[in-house]
């Protein structure tokens, strides 16, 4: 795989990760971001929306219309896809990795 | 004021500390999403974290994202407008540091710099009139060049324009330093009449020495 970007940062990831089932707003990202990582990340809305505005102008995600006048909802984008895709056939290519290195093993005591 | 607003008075005015640009995008929904995690939050334990959380995070967040707005204000300002303006701080530095260097003396040594030699009538020349004028006639060819490049724009527009601020700063420090001067109960030692003043320099540093 030839990749020429440097890795999302984890916030930015986990972002896109929450996205990538449906379109959400502010709070319900938090929600998928804190239940995705088991409650490791917290996030506060100050990060959140630092991230979210990173990932705008990245051109990954992008507002939605929906029903609801309170709250701005946010999709991933055809871009935020292929980015997200590209992110996760790295990490996939990693584990396979581990896996034959038998890291898992040798580092955590887990068996693969 | 929105009912979102009411509901957080202090923190929708902390919000306000966030670049405009930022905070017109996403103002509203920090708010919205700080009800909406208070709302589900189960006991006022809970509540407490949360509101310590953003309390931690609202410093560094406010500071990165305005560091952020300066970053790209930087990178739209035109490159004459940039050397002109470092141009002009590195002139008008002399003048606030030996300001302060007196200040300094004064309070600590009990003595002031006013016999050091960065107080001859050829030193102050120099870091309170020369550097000064220089800096303002920078700014002012600067200001010009912008207003002959963007010329297009109505004049109200060209004034708001962030970028242009250095310059207004700049023009506006440096003329302030030359009234200062020009108008300070030492400056007749010299204006009066130059030629005196320049034949006689021992007299006119006792003069400006009267006055100071």
């Amino acid at each position: 795989m030839k990749r020429s970007m440097d890795l999302l940062p984890q916030l930015s990831f986990s972002i896109l990760m929450a996205l990538s089932l449906k379109p959400r707003h502010g709070y319900e990202i938090m929600q998928q971001v804190k239940e995705d990582s088991d409650g490791k990340i917290k996030l506060t809305p100050g990060s959140l929306y630092a991230s979210v505005k990173q990932l705008k102008n990245d051109g990954f995600i992008e507002e939605v219309a929906s029903d609801d006048p309170r709250r701005r909802y946010y999709q991933l984008t055809k871009n935020g896809r292929a980015r997200l895709a590209s992110e996760l056939d790295y990490f996939n290519r990693t584990l396979e990795l581990a896996k034959q290195r038998k890291a898992f093993e040798a580092f955590t005591g887990v068996h693969a | 004021m929105s009912s979102i607003e009411k509901r957080f008075p202090v923190y929708s005015r902390l919000v306000k500390l966030y670049p405009s640009g930022y905070r017109r995008e996403f103002g509203e929904q920090l708010l919205q999403t700080t009800a909406d995690l208070l709302d589900d939050a189960q006991s006022t334990r809970e509540r407490y974290s949360i509101w310590l959380h953003i309390v931690l995070e609202l410093p560094v967040g406010i500071g990165r994202q305005q560091l952020k707005a300066a970053g790209t204000v930087m990178n739209e300002t035109p490159q004459y407008i940039m050397q002109s303006s470092g141009l002009s701080v590195t002139l008008l530095l002399p003048f606030f540091l030996i300001l302060l260097a007196n200040v300094c003396s004064e309070r600590l040594w009990h003595h002031s710099l006013h016999h050091s030699w960065l107080w001859t009538q050829f030193s102050i020349g120099i870091w309170a009139v020369f550097f000064p004028l220089l800096a303002f006639v920078a700014t002012v060819c600067a200001f010009i060049q912008y207003g002959v490049t963007e010329r297009r724009l109505p004049l109200q527009v060209r004034l708001k324009k962030v970028s242009v601020w250095p310059l207004i700063v700049g023009g506006v420090i440096s003329l302030g330093i030359l009234s200062a001067v020009l108008f300070h109960d030492s400056a007749h030692c010299v204006t009066q009449n130059l030629i005196r003043a320049a034949r006689n320099p021992q007299q006119t540093i006792k003069c400006i020495g009267r006055s100071a």
